[in-house]
């Protein structure tokens, strides 16, 4: 054993050339001594023992960091980390070391042998593994072809530059991305790594932290550059809403309401998005009635002249459906007045305007159908009346006005359809045509209305028509709202079962709404199955835009959006790393099977056709199924799971399923299988040849040995047998 | 040692005998349900979660998720409040005995439906968390009492107390029942307050569904109907689940009620008339022959065209589900009218025979007669089945639980044989139906235990019965009696849990790999065989104990934790005939099986190292100076724990990783107390067996026996480090004989009394040490080979051979853990006691394998049978109790070797 120590040793050393001939004996010596040592220390059990512990001790660690953080992230940061790199490769080396500091083996070692060399082959063949396999997924409906291997861990951002006239693709830039599986950005460091993170906890974030939070994807060459500001690994759609002078007023408000069976008060505007309501450029106003349950229709609309807000607060009521029209002009004394008229039947009636020469004559009440254009979402009636009035002072020509009911922001006057450039004249008097609203749960389903309205000068003031003691509707309450107080609409009180507030919570009084992705927090286990968005700052010469990406739910790439620039036009995409497998299926037919009456399923069978070109394979059928995966050219097709088809106009499921492949393709796996064998039967033939789990430990040559005793016992020589004692420690 | 023996078999034998003795009260007792009849009708197949099956097994089920068990006890009511009321009288001899009705699991499931008026007030929906039945029962209480107050028989001075205790935020059991023996009020308002009372102790677990729907709860300043509160909890839940933000997190109350909700709906759903999807009962095929298909395509025409569908004759809208459910698993441009398309219709009856749920026995009941013909069922027996049903529900509801046989047989033929008419292809076997019934009623895996549990303690009291070297006496021979019927006892169990796995194999139609009630009782098998085997070979009394407490372990928990469902249902796909898979699991669960004897082994061992005589006596205060940290650290940490349950109130409540610091904090703590209790409790039983004729720890000293290593003299798989050449390089040396001898002859020194029981105790520990270093090897050589295999199933099932599964992971470190004291013995770090320690300790690394992952983690591919909550709690509690053990040993050891400070 000191020779084999001694050649390793010697091996391993450089042949020491230049160093004097005098001086290098004790050289050479010191330093072999030292290789030497190191060997040792390389091959003792002792270490191996502690190796033992330390991966054991990591692999624990690791599960636990995997159930807080996610599958992704345990990857990321301890599977594919260099440092347990380091760490497998020690304990090879322990493991080879020990193996060879034994050489020459005995036969009784055979056992250690295998095992050990086994456990050296499966080292060194996930190493290969590592480096030469490759996997990811392939989806497909009946009827698809599919040639590529969608490679999910691998992220790319492509970017495809764009004819600005023909919209035709130039060329395409492909920039790989490697977000990490946590959520970074303004406000959430990027942090490196396990240690750096475990730096910046125990410092708490004095030290170690992060690098920079941004990622420059693109290169000095490429045309523009491309730089990821923030990226959340699970993102949901959501939509801010940002002050922006371009923009139209909108407020958020909340409805909570309380029905006699409910435990407690509920939003009727779920969710944030609902509770936005972003008034109409041409009319002014926004309707919307709660998703569930409350029966009262929520309006807001603005206006810009405070006599319209006395309107709105003092509204005039009248039972009949055609409602009244407030005229005001100005009279012959200059003043400003006020005339109502009632409609009620006055088509083809003329009124003088009192103190004025102004004749008004009720042409006609029309009705303007909201439905057929999606308006009634935003006008909350269908029909809207609409009056049409003649007005002449004195005897000139009569000009034709009109007044949209409760539109006040409408104008009277259209310009002429000949000459649409000519300025609109000035309105002989302005029409503000209310209409009260008609509360009947019968016809429509509401039996109240809460109005919200803007002023000119930024206030807010509120209105609620309810249903009063013979079924007309009355004016509730009317005042000024100040945001975050809840308001009372209906009820509070025994007889009223239903209890409904409104609250404004935010208003802008010139705002847009932006598309933005906002990170959501999936459960444990579930973590996986987050869709990626991030955000990015894209320019082109000085000129840089803002836009959000996000990677599509299914397999199939996502649409591209297109963002134009003064002189250039890109469309970009955040994908997936797509290869070609040179060869491709169609998928025929799939099956799935469910238990009956139940959800479960029970099977799942794709028939496809392979087209193999190469190998000059033509529409060969396989059938690939749950534990029956197809092989070809080191590629392995498995059945991995299948996902209903929606429809992406309606959202409905079509009754088709997507198949979905894992595919895979490991040169390694033979080394790898060798390497377990070879563990599995050395480690039995180690326990059975040496420790003897079923010879009892050598009892049958312990016994021979006695026997053999007692026989020279009986010739006389020797002594008796040993009485057992007591021993220093149990 | 013999004396320390015998103590602990008689320990045992007491605890086996006060255990047989319980009280034995007066009731007579009835057990409707059980005559053959309700066996017969136990053998109608039925479809339930997708499986065919004989209505006993879904009888069965369903009881014992609302009840608790599969027998449902109902007790006279008035017993209850007769203890409360007059204990004295209830307790005298000769007392009015009270009638116990146990109905057998069918005939309860057949009354909920026929009966209802009669179990709708019998207690027997499961609400065993004692503070939900106070919230249940609360609105309740409070009006009764007051209206006990109202009444002009109260007398004034009760009328206040009354009213206390009904405005009182939590009424306990005791106020109540202290109240209803002492107060002044006439007997039938004090009856009234001790049956509100019983409501509320620990032995009263159910409530009626009455009780239960007529509960108005108070929460959240809102009076709500049970139901709809728990209803309200329910989609708290759902929505905590999806999403931790969007909700708040259920408290225990909230989610047992949400479980208690369940199990009305369930009874509810049987009950009731309405149509809940739940509670339908899918008693026959759907037909699949062109009469069905047409009956269909007019169904489809008559839906279409009318205006309420659900107006629609029963048996059409059971067709229109039908074909619904067809359709949505088919592409929408498939959606062919029955009889329209002649290769689409081959399809539909295909589908129909073979993957299509049954017709409800509510449908078919409430349908005509002439409209089921129409639909395809033959005239003759829908009628005669029919008939045999109405005939039966007439005879339950008559003579309740004494239905006669024949009434029962006729239906079982009927639905036979309208059901093989109807479906001949897919309507079970008769032997399939007798199979499963037959494991039902007899189920070998709940017997196994009681064979298991007559081993252990059969092999326990022999283990007293040691004869000493080579005497042949009445002892030994009653020893060697008791034993062997030890090992037959043994023996038994395993032919019992192997019968057990055949049927259930049979009737499941694979292997036993698919949750985690099947691991638990295979590994209880693998441990009784494999100790068996070992003992076969040893004949050391020590394996064959080992593997049956194992194997008790196991059986009894896998039928007493309900966590564990050992109910049959269908499969994951991917679980499904799979060759490597079935091979994987059971090498990898029969690797836990040999780890499971070498805990059983080491806790044996333990239990010798903790009584064991050391070369000192410790005085009982150096024992309990681990009392000095523990005692604190636990007082602390509970507290912690209590006031993060909101026992101190809500402002005492804390974070979730605070509560995780007290927990550990109280766990430890707890761990090592208990470690010193049991360290003093070992050196009790020491005096007890051992006397000491000198008496002093230095006589020991003087005779010199601590010249030689433990392992040298006993010379069994001795290993002794020695420096080889290879510098820290341990190598295996066995001593030559001649050696051993030569050592043995310097060393006969004559012993005295303590030296004497040091040299018994290490005979007695060298060989189970030796045990548990090869069911070790054994456990080591199963988890590589299961682990590999898991591997390979991975490669062939999901196309990658390690990703670094929490489920892989875990098999890996537990692999890993194993292997540090194999490794460690030859580096001459692990002494005996290391190994022995190491057993148990190294244990902890399969609970985390096995259970920690499921239900710990709660991540991975494996956690296929994740289920919420695994009571990590007391899991934890019982794993620091287990591991108190070996640290007692420890410490008393350490100080049985340290001189006197």
């Amino acid at each position: 054993m000191a020779t084999a120590t001694k050649k390793a040793a010697l091996a391993s050393t450089p042949p020491p050339r230049r160093v004097q001939r005098a001086a290098a004996p004790s050289w050479v010596d010191r330093a072999a001594r030292v290789v030497d040592a190191i060997y040792r220390f390389l091959a003792s059990l002792k270490l191996a023992v502690i190796t033992l512990g330390t991966l054991a001790a990591t692999l624990a660690y690791a599960t636990f960091f995997e159930s807080w953080y996610g599958t992704g992230a345990v990857q990321e940061y301890i599977y594919r980390s260099t440092g347990f790199a380091v760490l497998l490769a020690f304990l090879g080396m322990n493991i080879l070391c020990a193996a060879l500091i034994r050489y020459p083996w005995k036969r009784r070692q055979t056992g250690f042998v295998i095992t050990h060399a086994g456990l050296l082959i499966i080292l060194a063949g996930s190493y290969y593994s590592v480096r030469t396999a490759d996997d990811g997924q392939v989806g497909m409906l009946e009827g698809d072809v599919k040639g590529e291997l969608v490679r999910i861990d691998y992220p790319v951002i492509r970017v495809w530059e764009l004819d600005p006239h023909t919209q035709r693709q130039i060329r395409e830039i492909d920039l790989p991305f490697h977000p990490g599986s946590f959520a970074w950005g303004p406000r959430r460091p990027r942090s490196t790594g396990l240690v750096a993170r475990g730096l910046a906890l125990a410092t708490l974030g004095w030290a170690g932290s992060s690098q920079a939070t941004e990622e420059v994807l693109s290169q000095p060459g490429d045309p523009f550059r491309f730089v990821v500001k923030e990226h959340l690994p699970a993102s949901a759609p959501a939509r801010e809403h940002v002050a922006d002078p371009e923009g139209s007023p909108m407020a958020r408000i909340r409805l909570r309401f309380r029905a006699p069976a409910l435990p407690q008060e509920q939003d009727a505007f779920p969710t944030e998005d609902h509770q936005w309501f972003v008034t109409e450029k041409k009319f002014h106003r926004v309707v919307r009635a709660p998703m569930r349950g409350a029966p009262a229709l929520v309006s807001f609309s603005d206006v810009d002249r405070p006599e319209l807000v006395d309107d709105f607060l003092k509204p005039a009521m009248s039972s009949s459906k055609e409602g009244i029209a407030r005229f005001r002009y100005v009279d012959r004394s200059g003043r400003t007045r006020i005339f109502d008229w009632a409609l009620a039947g006055q088509a083809g009636q003329s009124v003088l305007l009192p103190e004025s020469d102004l004749t008004v004559t009720l042409s006609e009440i029309l009705e303007f159908p909201t439905q057929t254009r999606g308006l009634d979402r935003i006008l909350g009636e269908d029909p809207i009346p609409i009056a049409m009035f003649k007005i002449q002072r004195g005897a000139a020509e009569a000009v034709t006005h009109m007044a949209l009911a409760n539109l006040p922001m409408v104008p009277n006057l259209i310009p002429s359809a000949e000459d649409p450039s000519a300025a609109p004249k000035p309105p002989l008097a302005a029409i503000h045509y209310m209409v009260t609203p008609v509360l009947d749960p019968k016809t429509n389903g509401r039996f109240g209305q809460i109005d919200v309205l803007a002023g000119p000068d930024h206030a807010l003031s509120y209105r609620v028509f309810g249903r009063g003691k013979d079924g007309t509707t009355e004016l509730r309450a009317a005042g000024a709202v100040s945001r975050g107080t809840p308001i009372l609409a209906f009820g509070g009180n025994p007889n009223m079962p239903m209890t409904i507030r409104f609250e404004v919570d935010d208003y802008l009084a010139a705002g847009v709404e932006k598309d933005i992705y906002v990170p959501i927090e999936l459960p444990k286990g579930k973590m996986g199955e987050g869709i990626a968005a991030c955000r990015a700052e894209m320019t082109v010469g000085h000129e840089t835009k803002e836009l959000w990406l996000r990677r599509s739910i299914s397999l199939d790439p996502p649409a591209p959006q297109v963002v134009t620039f003064r002189d250039a036009v890109y469309a970009i995409a955040y994908d997936v790393d797509r290869k070609p497998l040179g060869f491709d299926l169609k998928l025929d037919d799939f099956e799935v099977g469910f238990e009956p009456g139940t959800e479960q399923p029970t099977k799942f069978v794709s028939k496809v056709r392979l087209n193999d070109p190469s190998e000059e394979i033509q529409d060969q059928p396989h059938t690939i199924s749950m534990n029956h995966p197809l092989y070809h050219r080191g590629y392995t097709f498995y059945q991995s799971r299948y996902q209903p088809d929606i429809d992406p106009h309606t959202d409905r499921p079509t009754g088709r399923f997507q198949s979905i492949f894992q595919v895979a393709i490991n040169p390694g796996r033979p080394i790898i299988y060798s390497g377990c064998l070879m563990v599995v039967l050395g480690a039995f033939v180690q326990f059975y040849m040496r420790a003897g789990i079923f010879t009892d430990g050598g009892k049958r040559e312990r016994e021979r040995a006695a026997a053999k005793a007692r026989a020279k016992d009986k010739t006389g020589q020797g002594a008796p047998l040993p009485q057992p004692v007591a021993p220093e420690r149990l | 040692m013999r004396r320390t023996s015998k103590l602990f078999a008689g320990l045992i034998v007491a605890g086996f005998a006060s255990a047989g003795l319980a009280a034995q009260a007066a009731e007579t007792v009835q057990r409707p349900g059980t005559s053959p009849a309700y066996e017969q009708l136990g053998k109608v197949a039925v479809m339930h979660e997708g499986r065919i099956k004989p209505l006993d097994t879904v009888a069965r089920e369903e009881v014992k998720q609302v009840y608790g068990k599969e027998t449902v006890v109902v007790r006279d009511p008035r017993e209850e409040v007769e203890k409360i009321v007059d204990p004295e009288s209830f307790n005298r001899p000769g007392a009015t005995s009270w009638t116990v009705e146990k109905w057998g699991p069918v005939a309860a499931f057949l009354g909920w439906t026929v009966r209802p008026e009669f179990w709708d007030d019998q207690p027997f929906i499961l609400v065993d968390y004692l503070p939900l039945r106070r919230v249940v029962m609360a609105g309740t209480i409070k009006a009764r009492l007051e209206a006990i107050a109202q009444k002009s028989t109260c007398p004034e001075g009760e009328k206040d107390r009354l009213r206390k205790l009904a405005v009182a935020p939590d009424v306990t059991a005791t106020a109540l029942i202290a109240f209803a023996r002492d107060s002044k009020l006439p007997i039938e308002d004090r009856r009234t307050i001790a049956e509100l009372a019983a409501r509320l102790t620990e032995e009263h677990k159910w409530l009626a569904p009455r009780e239960l729907e007529e509960a108005r709860i108070t929460a959240k300043g809102q009076e709500l109907p049970f139901m709809s509160w728990a209803a309200a909890l329910e989609k708290q839940k759902r929505d905590f689940d999806n999403n931790p933000q969007a909700a708040e997190r259920p408290t225990e109350i909230e989610r047992r009620a949400i479980e208690v909700a369940h199990r009305l709906g369930t009874y509810l759903a049987y009950s009731g008339d309405q149509f809940s999807n739940a509670g339908l009962i899918l008693v026959m095929p759907r037909p699949s022959d062109a009469k069905y298909l047409a009956y269909t395509a007019g169904a489809i025409k008559e839906a279409r065209a009318a205006k309420r569908t659900e107006d629609l004759p029963l048996m059409k809208l059971d067709a229109l589900r039908a074909i619904g459910t067809y359709w949505d698993v088919i592409p929408v441009e498939d959606h062919k009218t029955p009889t329209e398309d002649a290769a689409a219709d081959e399809r539909f009856a295909a589908w129909l025979r073979d993957s299509s749920a049954w017709v409800p026995l509510k449908t078919l009941l409430k349908s005509k007669p002439e409209d089921l013909v129409a639909a395809g069922y033959p005239e003759g027996p829908v009628k005669a089945f029919l008939d045999a049903y109405h005939a039966l529900e007439q005879a339950e509801i008559s003579s309740p639980g004494q239905v006669s046989e024949a009434a029962a047989a006729a239906l079982l033929t009927a639905s036979r044989s309208l059901g093989e008419a109807v479906n001949p292809t897919k309507y079970p076997t008769v032997a399939m139906i007798d199979r499963e019934t037959h494991f039902n009623a007899m189920n070998p895996f709940w017997q196994a235990p009681i064979a298991y549990g007559t081993a252990l303690a059969l092999l326990a009291v022999s283990l007293g019965f040691i004869p000493a070297a080579g005497k042949r006496s009445m002892s030994a021979l009653l020893g060697s009696t008791i034993y062997r019927f030890g090992l037959a006892a043994l023996a038994i169990g395993i032919a019992l849990e192997i019968y057990g796995f055949y049927l259930r194999v049979r009737i499941t139609g694979w292997a036993p790999v698919t949750n985690m009630y099947e691991t638990v009782i295979w590994v209880a098998l693998v441990a009784a065989v494999l100790s068996f085997v070992f003992e076969m070979i040893y004949r050391r009394v020590y394996m064959a104990l080992a593997g049956s407490g194992v194997a008790l372990l196991g059986t009894i928990t896998a039928a007493n934790v309900p966590l564990l469902d050992p109910s049959i249902h269908s499969l994951q796909p991917v679980l499904r005939s799979n060759l490597w898979l079935t091979i994987h699991v059971l090498t990898e669960v029969s690797s836990y099986a040999a780890f499971g004897v070498a805990w059983a082994l080491g806790l044996i061992a333990t239990l010798y190292y903790l009584t064991a005589t050391y070369r000192r006596s410790p005085r009982l205060g150096e024992l309990a100076l681990l009392m000095i940290p523990g005692l604190p650290l636990a007082t602390v940490g509970g507290a912690g724990v209590a006031a993060s349950y909101g026992a101190f109130g809500p402002e005492w409540t804390t974070g979730d990783s605070l509560f995780y610091v007290f927990a550990v904090m109280g766990l430890v703590g707890g761990m090592v107390s208990l470690a010193s209790v049991l360290a003093m409790a070992g050196e009790v039983v020491n005096r007890l067996t051992f006397r000491d004729q000198a008496g002093s720890e230095e006589v020991g000293e003087a005779t010199g026996w601590e010249t030689e290593d433990a392992d040298a003299e006993t010379g069994g798989a001795g290993i002794v480090s020695l420096a080889s050449g290879g510098g820290g390089v341990a190598t295996l040396v066995k001593p030559t004989v001649a050696e051993i001898r030569a050592r043995e002859t310097s060393h006969r020194v004559k012993l005295d009394a303590r030296g004497e029981a040091m040299q018994r105790t290490a005979a007695t520990v060298k060989p189970l040490s030796n045990f548990i270093y090869r069911t070790m090897q054994v456990g080591v050589l199963l988890i590589a080979a299961g682990t590999i295999l898991g591997g390979v199933w991975a490669d062939y099932s999901w196309g990658r051979f390690w990703g670094w599964d929490p489920k892989e992971v875990w098999a890996l470190i537990t692999l890993l853990v194993y292997l540090i004291p194999l490794h460690g013995r030859f580096a001459g770090w692990v002494s005996t006691f290391g190994l022995v320690v190491a057993s148990v300790v190294c244990f902890l690394s399969v609970v985390m394998a096995w259970y920690g992952v499921n239900f710990v983690l709660g991540v991975g591919l494996h956690s296929y049978g994740f289920v919420e909550g695994g009571s990590q709690g007391i899991m934890m509690v019982i794993i620091a109790g287990v591991l108190a053990l070996p640290i007692a040993a420890a410490w008393r050891r350490h100080l049985g070797y340290r001189p006197m400070f």
